[in-house]
């Protein structure tokens, strides 16, 4: 179906409004859509991509954590990894500038690890798995966790 | 007229992502399957969790689970890998392994998106005693996709907006809501159509405002959206009464005599039944009834309720006599 607006490109955009009866059906293309408030906010939650432009012609960018390529993130407007943030950060930023108020997290923190060492973080996890394993009657495993965490906190006390 | 006709739920979501894990997108059966054992370790400790495998979970259930907003489609695509948390009164569900790791969600009845949030995020801190989630000291908390960088948070308002429709004021409500940085959807999610007058408001940023800014941005909008309700609602009755009390009641005489019936077009007249209730042009003894039928008409819901396995032509059988016995019972 062409376009209601341009009549050129096909219609990829659908609303339907019923008043009274009578209804009033819309198809546009994707670029008429765009000029059209009505689709106005599903346009905006695309990731916009100019930012990638200045990147064409040179060599493409690969997260060393989880591999994932630049081309990888611009076909799908997805990240890899947390690593990625890191690898592709001036991009992510550039794209974020457009659609966030602000640059930087105003909200909660993950207060509860930050204070915490690796080896107390550790030991909280295999707590976890410890209790999961004595609720599943694993005992097995159950006990290998036991000497873990004991070895873990005798580490602690070391140092 | 009160809020209560137009505000149908709020719910708030966050999303988060385990730090040392790659996200679902470009994930492995074996990783997933670690986020998956990490996760429900966690919620397992947190509190008395329903704790569901997708793999495990009949096609039905998850369609059902679908319609009350519990999970999601993406989800229900990621089956062989994701599973869902659902807790016992059904207002909190916490997805793993959809787009992000986890997506904890808390959905309740009418304008109560402050609470939702303080019931979420209190899982959420209890949540991160066991699991380590990506987080940046700029960018907050890391998600697949950066668009919901930050706190990960979109609080959004299910609202009932006939007056709006009929009045053709949806496009200039849309597009100044957009300007205050939040989004109107139809009611199913991102693509849908609006279907039945219910919309979703819901912001689009995540980053550089914090939870309760964006909690109290989306609650007052909603109310501001409220009031021009209730005003096109009542120009509607000062101009069109006639038409409209016309239109009402012609749905309301088909929902009652009808030999068979489509969802579509149960929903279609339904929601000019609830319009009609809202402004006093119908009578019921009690018009929440219209609000269980339109949870309760769909597909699967018609199956459930028949004990049966229904084709297509059954259930609209089954659906035209039952929207007509329980209309009959509320005839004052």
């Amino acid at each position: 179906m062409l376009c209601d607006k341009c009549k050129k490109n096909n219609a990829t955009f659908f609303s339907s409004v019923n008043i009274n009866g009578n209804i009033t059906e819309t198809h546009l293309c994707e670029n008429c859509a765009k000029e059209n408030k009505l689709f106005s906010f599903n346009n905006f939650l695309a990731p916009s991509f100019d930012a990638f432009d200045f990147l064409h012609d040179e060599d493409e960018l690969v997260c060393d954590n989880c591999g994932y390529t630049l081309s990888d993130f611009k076909d799908s407007g997805m990240l890899g990894c947390s690593n990625c943030y890191k690898v592709f950060r001036d991009i992510i930023l550039n794209n974020l500038s457009k659609i966030q108020p602000a640059l930087t997290h105003k909200g909660k923190k993950p207060d509860v690890s930050e204070g915490l060492t690796e080896n107390e973080k550790e030991i909280k996890k295999l707590e976890v798995q410890l209790k999961q394993a004595v609720n599943e009657e694993n005992y097995e495993l159950a006990g290998e966790l036991k000497k873990k965490i004991i070895a873990l906190k005798e580490g602690d006390k070391h140092e | 007229m009160n809020n209560n006709d137009i505000i149908i739920s709020s719910r708030v979501r966050l999303a988060r992502n385990l730090s040392e894990q790659p996200f679902t997108t470009n994930t492995n059966i074996e990783k997933a399957n670690n986020v998956l054992t990490s996760a429900f370790n966690a919620l397992s400790e947190v509190s008395n969790f329903n704790l569901y495998k997708c793999k495990n979970l009949k096609s039905d259930a998850m369609e059902e689970m679908l319609e009350d907003h519990l999970i999601s489609g993406e989800l229900i695509n990621n089956s062989d890998i994701s599973g869902v948390a659902i807790s016992q009164d059904n207002t909190v569900s916490i997805m793993v392994n959809e787009e992000d790791h986890l997506r904890e969600q808390c959905m309740l009845d009418g304008l109560n998106l402050k609470r939702a949030y303080d019931i979420i995020s209190d899982i959420d801190m209890e949540l991160m005693t066991s699991l380590n989630f990506a987080y940046d000291n700029q960018l907050g908390f890391l998600t697949a996709c950066p668009t919901n960088v930050g706190t990960g948070l979109r609080a959004s308002v299910m609202m009932f907006l006939p007056g709006i429709v009929l009045t053709n004021n949806l496009s200039d409500m849309v597009s100044t809501v957009s300007k205050l940085g939040l989004c109107v959807r139809g009611a199913y999610g991102e693509g849908s159509s609006a279907s039945g007058y219910v919309f979703q408001i819901s912001n689009q940023f995540s980053l550089g405002k914090t939870e309760e800014e964006i909690v109290q941005l989306v609650e007052s909008t909603a109310l501001k959206i409220c009031d021009l309700e209730n005003k096109a609602r009542q120009l509607l009755l000062e101009r069109n009464k006639d038409n409209l009390a016309d239109e009402v009641l012609r749905s309301y005489g088909i929902l009652g005599n009808c030999y068979k019936i489509s969802t579509s077009e149960a929903m279609e007249l339904l929601s000019k039944v609830k319009l009609g209730c809202a402004l006093k042009l119908i009578n019921l003894k009690q018009p929440e009834v219209v609000d269980e039928l339109i949870k309760n008409i769909t597909p699967v819901k018609i199956n459930k309720l028949s004990n049966k396995n229904l084709t297509e032509t059954e259930r609209d059988l089954f659906r035209a006599e039952y929207i007509g016995r329980v209309l009959k019972n509320n005839r004052i």
